[in-house]
């Protein structure tokens, strides 16, 4: 085979590698990144910051009523903070949306963690994050000592969600 | 991933007469909700928006919302009738990719060409 197939190949190889990157919107840092002190304030109004959940796993969750994707994985997401939460791992659900939306959706799906909801406040965050179009859901991993381990773009499948959180949870017995 | 901006690419109103139509340029991969669409008149406010049309779409089953329409890859025209002459329409839509990512509700409010 001659070199400009061989070229030709390896640019295909290439082209598609990327192609399947930018389709599979799963991002870890380069290096370590410390999540920013934004912050959200719950339905009750009271405001709350990354930093108040620090020492957890947590695993932050932009969402809202008018995104089908979104309310498709909030059942596994329900799951896992009832599974993991007594581990470490602790979820919250910053929605672009309004609360009058939120709270009859919140009761029906069970939602099981602290929810969020202004829009404006919300977008400024996930643009903070790292979600430079603010598309839904966008979920972000941020490790017990404030690093940004893992940002997602697009629903999160099962088996991924459990591997993420089993790496990077503490193990049992470990002390902060 | 693209921009709300660059997915759903809306073009200048145009104006003749009391005829109004609002255009999308919807980039492959992307679908408006046709039920999320809204238009009111911003500039003057006094100005009235009637008979909105707008072809059928897709209708598609969602688990969530039930029965609703979108629009696909391509050209969407709406067509409306106005009151009075208008410098100034509000438009506001939402899509989302066919990736599974939905991006924000959009409003705009964009200058209407009155051609003469």
């Amino acid at each position: 085979m001659n070199k400009s197939i061989w070229l030709g190949v390896i640019g295909f190889v290439a082209a598609a590698t990327g192609f399947w990157l930018s389709t599979h919107l799963t991002r870890e840092p380069a290096a370590p990144v410390i999540a920013p002190a934004l912050t959200l304030n719950d339905l009750n109004g009271k405001p709350h910051t990354l930093t108040d959940w620090r020492g957890k796993l947590l695993l932050v969750n932009f969402w809202a009523t008018w995104c089908a994707p979104c309310i498709d994985e909030i059942p596994l997401l329900v799951q896992a903070q009832k599974e993991y939460g007594p581990r470490g791992l602790q979820i919250i659900g910053p929605a672009m949306d309004e609360i009058t939306s939120i709270t009859p959706m919140a009761a029906r799906l069970g939602i099981n963690y602290p929810l969020m909801a202004d829009f404006a406040q919300v977008d400024t965050a996930m643009r903070l994050l790292g979600n430079e179009h603010g598309g839904l859901p966008y979920s972000v991993l941020i490790s017990h000592d404030g690093l940004i381990v893992k940002t997602i773009l697009g629903g999160v499948k099962k088996d991924e969600l459990q591997r993420l959180i089993e790496t990077h949870l503490k193990p049992t017995g470990t002390t902060s | 991933m693209l921009s709300a901006d660059a997915a759903f690419q809306l073009m200048p109103p145009e104006a003749q007469g009391k005829n109004l139509s609002v255009q999308w340029e919807i980039a492959p991969g992307y679908y408006l909700y046709r039920g999320r669409m809204k238009f009111e008149a911003a500039e003057p406010a006094s100005a009235t928006l009637g008979n909105v049309t707008l072809p059928d779409g897709e209708k598609i089953h969602d688990e969530h919302f039930g029965e609703v329409e979108v629009y696909r890859t391509g050209t969407l025209t709406a067509q409306m009738r106005i009151s009075q002459p208008l410098q100034k329409l509000k438009v506001t839509y939402q899509g989302c990719a066919e990736i599974g990512v939905c991006l924000p509700p959009q409003t705009r409010i964009v200058e209407v060409f009155n051609q003469p």
